[in-house]
């Protein structure tokens, strides 16, 4: 749930796909002609530098794509500003707040959260909830609102909340509760 | 961007692959190669000899392609392929959204077809295994094995269910539907 450009990895995937195509039907019409085509010529000199620059130019932006990935994570959820100076609230500190009061709830797993930075000046916070399959949903969602209602109190400001309730391994694992 | 613009935004995200992970590796390989071709070109260029294959045999082998070299186009083409497929389809995740005034909230189909396995079940009571759902996107089906010499009221059991989907309202809409097998298990 990051920052990342989605339709750009789509049009990239795209790129890649139709130029492998385009090369395996390249091989594949000169060994069963369809389209007449002129040979590649040996490369001269100059070529084999041109084809080294351009080589040298892909590995940088396929690189730099590569490492722009999964941007707008943060760790500070909100800073308050007031007259005594400025202070700011750790991503862990809402969550832990926050997981205090779901854990409780029977089929609650794990509570684990991050933030993220949605634009310049607004921060989500991301609850995720792992749950066995029989949990309660209305009940783990209800209790994860009412304490980000209190947080909303604590802090004194909104930050918006994006809660995941989920089943993972661990949960898969983890014995069903029953009451016989 | 209102709370809500950006919750509608938060929950498409959360509900669609990002493809990340496919970009990172194709272009990760895409790199390896190009810094293998820039190599070569340079030891070519400079006269000096290739490490592999120099770009004159490499363009030979690809004008006059023989076995490995038709093997290694058929693999591209295949590759080629799921990469469009990856690209163009809708990489939706199997998760629906429940409506809330606070927050954005998306919930794996498995833990809504717990949910309505576990509601259903308040009804049927028979053992937990004997109970599973399905959830598809816009369809849940409930399929159960009754105890044999307890009959299950279909009627009231799909009543029990789509209560618990009206009560949670997943987005997109999800239809119920609880289908009873028609042999029993003996015992409990």
């Amino acid at each position: 749930m990051t920052r990342s450009n989605r339709i750009g990895n789509r049009i990239i995937i795209a790129i890649l796909g139709l130029a492998l195509i385009a090369a395996a039907a390249w091989v594949g019409n000169r060994a069963m002609p369809v389209v007449d085509v002129p040979a590649i010529p040996a490369p001269p000199t100059n070529a084999l530098w041109i084809a080294a620059a351009t080589a040298l130019v892909v590995v940088v932006l396929a690189l730099l794509w590569v490492f722009t990935r999964g941007r707008g994570h943060t760790r500070t959820v909100v800073t308050v500003t007031d007259d005594s100076g400025r202070a700011s609230v750790d991503a862990r500190v809402a969550a832990d707040f926050i997981t205090e009061d779901v854990s409780r709830i029977v089929d609650v797993v794990s509570v684990a959260s991050r933030a993220y930075r949605t634009d310049k000046k607004t921060v989500a916070l991301e609850l995720r909830v792992t749950t066995r399959r029989s949990a309660d949903v209305r009940l783990v969602v209800d209790a994860v609102k009412r304490a980000v209602i209190e947080l909303d109190d604590v802090l004194e400001t909104r930050i918006p909340v994006l809660l995941h309730v989920a089943t993972g391994v661990r949960a898969s694992f983890a014995r069903e509760q029953r009451v016989h | 961007m209102t709370e809500q613009q950006l919750y509608r935004r938060l929950v498409r995200r959360s509900r669609h692959r990002s493809r990340s992970g496919t970009v990172v590796v194709a272009l990760v390989v895409l790199a390896i190669v190009a810094i293998y071709a820039g190599i070569e070109s340079v030891l070519a260029a400079t006269g000096m000899p290739a490490l592999l294959v120099s770009p004159v045999d490499a363009i030979d082998a690809i004008e006059n392609p023989g076995t490995p070299v038709l093997i290694g186009a058929a693999v591209a083409a295949v590759l080629g392929i799921v990469l469009l497929v990856v690209a163009l389809s809708p990489g939706t995740r199997s998760r629906h959204e429940l409506l809330d005034d606070r927050m954005a909230v998306v919930i794996d189909d498995d833990v809504l077809a717990g949910a309505i396995s576990h509601a259903t079940n308040r009804e049927a009571r028979v053992p937990a295994e004997r109970i599973s759902t399905v959830v598809a996107r816009r369809r849940g089906v409930v399929r159960i094995t009754p105890t044999s010499g307890v009959p299950l009221n279909t009627a009231s059991l799909t009543t029990a269910a789509e209560q618990l989907v009206a009560a949670l309202d997943p987005r997109p809409a999800l239809a119920v539907s609880v289908s009873v097998n028609e042999r029993g298990v003996v015992g409990s």
